[in-house]
C-alpha cells in the first residue's frame, strides 16, 4: 500500500535545508521526488556542513531521503531541454534559490507554467522577494534573531539566546512548504491549475511564534526569557530534585493545581488564596515557585515523575538522545527509525509523525548524487544528457 | 585461579610478549607486577608465538585435550580458537569465552576494560558526586564478578556434562556480570511503594567516608538504640552544643549509618564523635544500645587477630621475587582441601614440559 | 532444553542477603532450590523491611529470592523436623547462615544432615569464620564493607575514601563465592561418592574480591591512596572531561593499545618520551601523564572520543544510567536486564542470568511467596515416603543413575 501522494512526481531543484527537507517529506508521503543537481554543486554540497559519513556531509543525507537523484547542467541548453521533458511530468516543483537565479537558469514561473500550466511551482526565500531584505543572506540563525525567536529563550533575566541546533527554523519552513503543496493540489483538483505559491522563512517563524505574539499585541509588553518557564501557566517549568537531576513539570488545567499540591503535600498552597486559579498564579509567581522548589529538591526525580503522573499532573524528566532512541515509545511509534543506506551504513532519521491506516509513509535512503540520471533519462525516453555522468 | 586453587591442572598459553598483566604495577616483585603474581598461582604457562601456524597448531591441541578452556574472545589471537573450531576435536570441551559487553548485540566486539564497563554498567553512581569527575570503584569488580560468574558456569556446565553427553560453550561478561550484581536496584526501580529507600538512597546521597575519630574512622549504626536513649548518647559524646542547632530534629530519626537522613546530620555527629578516639568512641556509642564497625585499610587488615586467627595470609616462595605474601582462597573444603601447589608462572617456564606432554 | 544443574535438589535455609543470593545462582542454573520459611510469616517483615518496599515486601526478598520454590517450616517443631529430614534425603546441597550453633540447635548440624544424608554438600555461611575471636559474630554488608577494607581504595583524588553507596556487593560476592565453592563440592563428589562440609566466610570472601589491591599493599606495606577514576596498576587508565563538560573513561592495559590511543588522539610524539615508555613507567608518572593527555580529551566532545577510540579499538565508556540502559539493546539481546513476572508484587526489573550456555540454558523465575509452594512439596516427600522401601542404609554412590524430574511429578533420588 503505498502513500497518499502516490502518483504526485515533483521537480526538485533545492538546496541547503529548507527545499530538500520539504520535498523529503513529499518523498515520505509517496510521491516521486526527482532532485535535480548541478554536477559541480553536486560535489561541493557534500563536504559543507559537517560532520560527515564517508565524506557525504550529514546535512546532505538527511534532508535528500525519499527522492531519486538526477545531474542535470541547467547552464547548458540540452540539459535544459531535458528538464522541459521531465517537467512535463511533473505535478510539483519546488526552488529555493537566490532571487534571479531560477529565472538565469530558464527555470522561473513563466517558462515552467508555459510548459506545464497543471504544474504547482513552490518558490521559497529566506525574506521574499520584495522589500529592503531582498537578496539579503537568510540562514536559520541570523531568521532567528530577526524574527524575535530568540529574544524569548534564554535564562530569567536575559540576555536572550540563539536555539544551538539551528535547523529549528529551516525545518519548520520546510513544513509550510509542504503544507503549501498540499492546498495547492486541493485547489487544482477543484480548478485544474496549478499556480505559483511564495512561502519565506521570516514568514514562516512568525507564523510559529503565532501566540507569543498574540501575548505581545494584548498587553504591549516585550515577553521576557523565562528559563524553563511559561509566560502563561504557572507552574510548568523544570523544577532541580534531591538526585540533582530536573524534573519539568506543567499544570496547564486548573485540575491540575490541587492534585499537584496533594503530591508536594502542601495542603497550606492549595488553600492559599494568591495561587487559587492560574491567573493568581502568574500574577504571584515569583512567591509561588520558591516555595515548590524547595519541596522538590526533597525527593529523587523518580518519585515526582511517578506520582505527579499518577495524579494526573503531566511531569516528565530531560531525556537524552541514548534513551530515546531505544525507549519502546519511541521505537514502537516508530518516532526515530532506521534507514539503512548503501554508501553510509545505517543512518537514524526522525520517523514520519503520522500515521496513515491506509495509504502508510514510506522513507529509503537519499540518493547518491546523481544515482537515478540514467533511470530517469530511460524513462524520458532521451539517451543522454549533455556527457553529464554522476560523480 | 580459582579452577587452579581448587586443583585443575591449568595451562596458561601466552605469546611471546606474554600476559600485559605481567607488565602492571608498579609494584612490582622480581619484575612480575603484584597483581600478575597473586592472580596466577597454580597455573603452568607454555610461551607459544601465536602469530605462526606451528604455535597455533600447538595450542589447538592442548585445547583439544583439555576439559574446559578460557577464552577472552574480544582478543582471539586467531580464527582457529573460536568455539566451533575447537569444538570440533573435542565436543567435550566446556569453553567459557568471556567479552566485555556480551557476546550478543551492537558491543559484541567492543573492545572493554575495567573503567569502560564501571561506567557504562551505572555501577559509579555508587560514588562520587553529581556534578564532579566520576568515581570509580577502587576493586575491580566488573573483572572480577565476570571471574566468578565464569567460575559458577564453568563448573556447571561440567556437572552438565555426563547428562548431555557433551561439552558447551559459555558465555559470560564484564558488563553482563556488573549488571547483574546490582539487580537489587533494577527491582528498586520498579514501582516501588515509595521512592525513597536504603537502596534508591545511593543516588540520593553524597560521598560518605564514615564518621573521624581522632585515631581512624568507624561507622555508627543507632537503628537499634532505644527510645530515650539519645538523650544520654549526646551527653556522653559532650554534644550538648548540638541542641541550638536548627537539624537537632533529625537526631531522632535514621540518622546513623546508612540512614535517611543520616546525610543531613552527618556534620552534627562528625563534630562530636572526632573528640574520642576508636576505642572510646567506641564503649560511649555500644554502651547505649548502638553498633560501631571499625573501618579497616589493607594495614589494619594484616594486622587484625581475627585474620591472623584465620589464617588468611601467608608467606610462599615467589621465584625470582623471594618471599611473597598473599591470601588463601575463600572457601574451606573440609575433604577435599585446596593446596597452593604452585607459584605464578615465569613466561614459558613449563613450555617444554607441557610439549613433552603433549607428545611432541 | 533445562539448565545445566536440572536435577539438583537444594534445601535453602537463608536469611538475608548472602545464602538467599548464593541458592539465587544456583536456581538459575536450574536447581531445584526450596527456600525455607517460617509458617506465616508476614510478608512485610522479611528482609528486616528494608525500603523501598513493592506491595509492603522489601524488595530485598524479591530480589534475593528468584529461582525458588517456598517451603513453610517450623524447625522447631518435631513434626516439621521430620519432614525437613525426609526432604534432605532428596537434597544435594543443605545451605545455612544462620548465627554459629542456630543449625545444630535446630537439628540440623552437618553430623545430623550427613547422617541423613552423606550425599549432600553441606555449605555453612559465616561472617568471619569458624575460629578466632570473632567467629561467632555475625556479618552484614556493610560491616563487611568497613572490615574488608573495601571501602578503603574508593574516593576522589585527594579527598577522604569514601562507601561504596550500594549495600550488596559484599552480601552478593560472598554469596557467587559460595555458590562456587557448592558447584565445586558437587564436582568432587563425581570423583569421591561423597559429599563433605564447605565453609564460606564473608570475610575472606570479600577479601578475595581484593586480590589485587591487598596484592599490591602486601608487596609494599604501604596504604595507597584511591585517585578518583584512576587505576592503581595501569595507565592512562582514567576518566577524562571533556569539551562538552561530559566524562569519557579510558583503559590502556597493554602497549598496543597504548601506540593505537596516542595514535588516535593525534599525540604519536607521546611515544617517543621516555616518561610514558612502558606501563611501569606511565604509572610512576601518572600526574605528568593526565596532564598531558586532560587537555587534548577537553578539546572535542565525548561523542568525538567514544567513536575514535572505539575505531582505534581502546577500550573507552561514559557514565550510562538505569533509563539508558534498560532499553539499549546491549541489555536487551543479552538478556542482561529483564522483566519478571512475581506471584504478589507485579512485574520487575531484575538482573539476568550472567551466564549464556549454548546447551543448557539458565532461566530467571519470579520470587514465589514464602510457603508458595508447601503443598506440591509435602506431597512429593509423602509420595515418596510411601513409594520407597524402608531403608535405613543410605543408597550406594557407587552407580549413580540421573534420573530426571520436575518439581510437582512424582519424585525420585536426585543424583549427578
Amino acid at each position: 500500500m503505498s502513500g497518499p501522494l502516490e502518483g504526485i512526481r515533483v521537480f526538485d531543484l533545492t538546496l541547503a535545508m529548507v527545499g530538500p527537507f520539504a520535498t523529503a517529506q513529499l518523498g515520505a508521503l509517496g510521491a516521486d521526488v526527482i532532485h535535480v543537481e548541478a554536477p559541480e554543486e553536486a560535489g561541493v554540497r557534500r563536504t559543507t556542513v559537517p560532520p560527515s559519513i564517508k565524506g557525504t556531509s550529514i546535512g546532505y543525507i538527511n534532508w535528500n531521503m525519499n527522492k531519486r537523484g538526477i545531474l542535470l547542467d541547467l547552464k547548458q541548453e540540452s540539459d535544459r531541454d531535458v528538464a522541459y521533458r521531465l517537467l512535463k511530468t511533473c505535478d510539483v516543483f519546488v526552488e529555493n534559490m537566490r532571487p534571479g537565479v531560477v529565472e538565469r537558469l530558464g527555470m522561473g514561473y513563466e517558462k515552467v507554467s508555459a510548459i506545464n500550466p497543471r504544474v504547482i511551482y513552490i518558490s521559497s526565500s529566506g525574506w521574499g522577494d520584495e522589500g529592503p531584505m531582498v537578496g539579503s543572506p537568510a540562514a536559520d540563525g541570523i531568521v532567528q534573531v530577526f524574527g524575535g525567536w530568540s529574544s524569548i529563550n534564554g535564562p530569567v533575566g536575559g540576555p536572550p539566546e540563539v536555539y544551538r541546533h539551528s535547523t529549528q527554523n529551516d525545518s519548520n519552513t520546510s513544513n509550510y512548504i509542504v503544507q503549501s503543496v498540499l492546498l495547492a493540489l486541493l485547489a487544482r483538483d477543484k480548478n485544474g491549475r496549478g499556480q505559483l505559491v511564495k512561502t519565506t522563512m521570516l514568514g514562516a517563524i512568525i507564523a510559529l511564534q503565532t501566540s507569543r505574539i498574540a501575548e505581545y499585541f494584548a498587553t504591549g509588553k516585550t515577553p521576557e526569557p523565562l528559563g524553563s518557564a511559561d509566560s502563561r501557566t504557572v507552574p510548568h517549568q523544570a523544577f532541580l530534585c534531591e538526585d540533582k537531576t530536573w524534573v519539568a513539570v506543567g499544570v496547564v488545567k486548573e485540575e491540575q493545581w490541587q492534585p499537584l499540591c496533594q503530591v508536594l503535600q502542601l495542603q497550606d498552597l492549595a488553600d492559599d488564596a494568591r495561587f487559587r486559579t492560574n491567573r493568581d498564579r502568574v500574577a504571584h509567581r515569583d512567591e509561588l515557585v520558591p516555595l515548590l522548589e524547595r519541596t522538590f529538591a526533597t525527593k529523587p526525580r523518580y518519585h515526582w515523575v511517578e506520582e505527579l503522573n499518577e495524579a494526573g499532573v503531566p511531569a516528565a524528566k530531560f531525556m537524552e538522545w541514548d534513551e530515546i532512541r531505544f525507549h519502546p515509545q519511541v521505537t514502537q511509534n516508530d518516532h526515530v527509525i532506521q534507514v539503512p543506506t548503501r554508501a553510509w551504513g545505517t543512518v537514524y532519521w526522525g520517523g514520519p509523525p503520522y500515521h496513515f491506516s491506509r495509504t502508510p509513509a514510506r522513507v529509503f535512503s537519499a540518493p547518491e548524487p546523481g544515482e537515478h540520471t540514467q533511470e530517469v533519462l530511460a524513462e524520458l525516453g532521451v539517451a543522454s544528457t549533455s556527457g553529464v555522468q554522476p560523480e | 585461579m580459582e579452577l587452579g586453587d581448587a586443583g585443575a591442572d591449568v595451562i596458561k598459553i601466552e605469546s611471546l610478549s606474554g600476559d600485559c598483566a605481567r607488565g602492571w604495577g608498579p609494584p612490582q616483585e622480581g619484575g612480575t607486577s603484584s597483581v600478575f603474581l597473586r592472580l596466577n598461582r597454580n597455573k603452568r604457562s607454555i610461551a607459544l608465538d601465536l602469530d605462526s601456524t606451528e604455535g597455533i597448531a600447538i595450542a589447538c591441541r592442548i585445547l583439544s585435550s583439555a576439559d574446559v578452556a578460557v577464552v577472552d574472545v574480544n582478543r582471539l589471537p586467531d580464527p582457529s580458537f573460536r568455539y566451533e573450531q575447537v569444538a570440533e576435536s573435542n565436543p567435550q570441551l566446556v569453553y567459557c569465552a568471556i567479552s566485555g559487553f556480551g557476546d550478543r548485540g551492537p558491543w559484541a566486539d567492543r573492545p572493554s576494560g575495567e573503567l569502560p564497563v564501571q561506567l557504562m554498567s551505572e555501577a559509579t553512581s555508587s560514588l562520587g558526586r553529581t556534578g564532579e569527575p566520576p568515581v570509580r570503584a577502587g576493586t575491580d569488580i566488573a573483572s572480577m564478578y565476570a571471574a566468578i560468574h565464569g567460575v559458577q558456569g564453568i563448573c556447571a556446565a561440567l556437572l552438565a556434562r555426563d547428562r548431555i553427553g557433551s561439552g558447551q560453550r559459555l558465555d559470560v561478561s564484564l558488563f553482563g556480570s556488573l549488571l547483574a550484581m546490582r539487580s537489587t536496584l533494577w527491582v528498586a526501580l520498579s514501582n516501588p511503594d515509595e521512592w525513597w529507600g536504603f537502596h534508591l538512597d545511593s543516588y540520593v546521597k553524597p560521598p560518605d567516608h564514615g564518621y573521624p575519630c581522632s585515631d581512624g574512622r568507624i561507622f555508627v549504626n543507632l537503628a537499634g538504640m532505644k527510645k530515650g536513649e539519645l538523650d544520654s548518647l549526646l551527653a556522653d559524646l559532650k554534644m550538648d552544643w548540638v541542641r541550638d542547632d536548627r537539624q537537632f530534629e533529625f537526631l531522632a530519626q535514621e540518622s546513623t549509618g546508612a540512614g535517611r537522613y543520616a546525610h543531613t546530620v552527618h556534620h552534627l555527629w562528625d563534630r562530636g564523635i572526632q573528640q574520642f578516639t576508636v576505642a572510646e568512641a567506641t564503649n560511649i556509642i555500644e554502651r547505649h544500645g548502638g553498633l560501631v564497625f571499625p573501618m579497616n585499610d589493607f594495614k589494619m587488615i594484616e594486622n587484625n587477630d581475627q585474620v591472623k586467627a584465620v589464617g588468611m595470609i601467608r608467606s610462599v616462595e615467589q621465584p625470582g621475587a623471594g618471599r611473597i605474601k598473599e591470601m588463601i582462597p575463600p572457601w574451606d573444603f573440609a575433604d577435599t582441601p585446596y593446596e597452593i601447589r604452585l607459584p605464578a608462572p615465569r613466561l614459558g617456564e613449563h613450555t617444554d614440559a607441557i610439549l613433552k606432554e603433549l607428545g611432541s | 532444553m533445562s539448565g545445566p544443574l536440572e536435577g539438583i535438589r537444594v534445601f535453602d535455609l537463608t536469611i538475608y542477603m548472602v545464602g538467599p543470593w548464593a541458592a539465587v545462582q544456583l536456581g538459575a542454573l536450574g536447581a531445584d532450590v526450596i527456600h525455607i520459611e517460617q509458617p506465616n510469616v508476614d510478608p512485610s517483615s522479611l528482609s528486616a523491611a528494608v525500603p523501598p518496599r513493592i506491595n509492603g515486601t522489601s524488595i530485598g526478598y524479591i530480589t534475593w529470592n528468584m529461582n525458588k520454590r517456598g517451603l513453610f517450616l517450623d524447625l522447631k517443631a518435631p513434626e516439621d523436623r521430620a519432614t525437613a529430614y525426609e526432604l534432605l534425603k532428596t537434597c544435594d546441597v543443605f545451605m545455612v547462615n544462620m548465627r554459629t550453633g542456630t543449625a545444630d540447635r535446630l537439628g540440623l548440624s552437618y553430623e545430623a544432615v550427613s547422617a541423613i544424608n552423606p550425599q549432600i554438600i553441606y555449605c555453612s555461611i559465616t561472617g568471619f569464620g569458624e575460629s578466632g575471636p570473632m567467629a561467632t559474630r555475625p556479618g552484614a554488608d556493610g560491616q563487611m564493607q568497613y572490615f574488608s577494607g573495601f571501602w578503603s581504595t574508593n574516593g576522589a583524588r585527594g579527598a577522604e575514601r569514601e562507601i561504596y553507596r550500594h549495600f550488596t556487593q559484599m552480601d552478593g560476592s560472598t554469596g557467587n563465592y559460595a555458590a562456587q565453592a557448592i558447584l565445586m563440592g558437587l564436582l568432587a563428589r563425581k570423583r569421591t561418592g561423597k559429599g563433605q562440609r564447605i565453609e564460606v566466610s564473608m570475610l575472606r570472601a570479600t577479601t578475595a574480591l581484593q586480590t589485587a589491591r591487598i596484592g599490591e599493599y602486601l608487596a609494599t606495606a604501604e596504604v595507597a591512596r584511591p585517585l578518583g577514576s584512576a587505576a592503581f596498576a595501569t595507565a592512562p587508565d582514567e576518566a577524562y572531561l571533556c569539551e562538552d563538560s561530559q566524562y569519557v573513561g579510558i583503559s590502556v592495559t597493554n602497549e598496543r593499545d597504548w601506540k593505537a590511543l596516542c595514535k588516535a588522539i593525534l599525540r604519536e610524539d607521546l611515544l617517543s618520551d621516555p616518561r610514558f615508555a612502558s606501563n611501569v613507567d606511565r604509572v610512576t608518572n601518572r600526574d605528568a601523564l593526565t596532564a598531558a593527555l586532560q587537555p587534548v580529551f577537553r578539546d572535542k566532545p565525548q561523542y568525538h572520543w567514544m567513536m575514535q577510540l572505539t575505531r582505534a579499538r581502546v577500550p573507552c565508556g561514559y557514565p550510562m544510567r538505569f533509563e539508558q540502559l534498560r532499553y539499549h539493546p546491549q541489555v536487551t539481546e543479552n538478556g542482561y536486564i529483564i522483566d519478571t513476572d512475581t506471584s504478589a508484587w507485579g512485574h520487575v526489573y531484575t538482573g539476568g542470568p550472567p551466564w549464556h550456555f549454548s546447551q543448557t540454558p539458565a532461566q530467571w523465575i519470579g520470587t514465589p511467596l514464602p510457603g508458595e509452594h508447601t503443598g506440591d512439596i509435602l506431597d512429593e516427600i509423602e509420595q515418596r515416603r510411601s513409594s520407597l522401601p524402608a531403608d535405613p542404609e543410605p543408597p550406594s554412590p557407587a552407580h549413580p543413575e540421573p534420573v530426571e524430574g520436575r518439581a510437582g511429578e512424582s519424585p525420585a533420588v536426585r543424583r549427578v
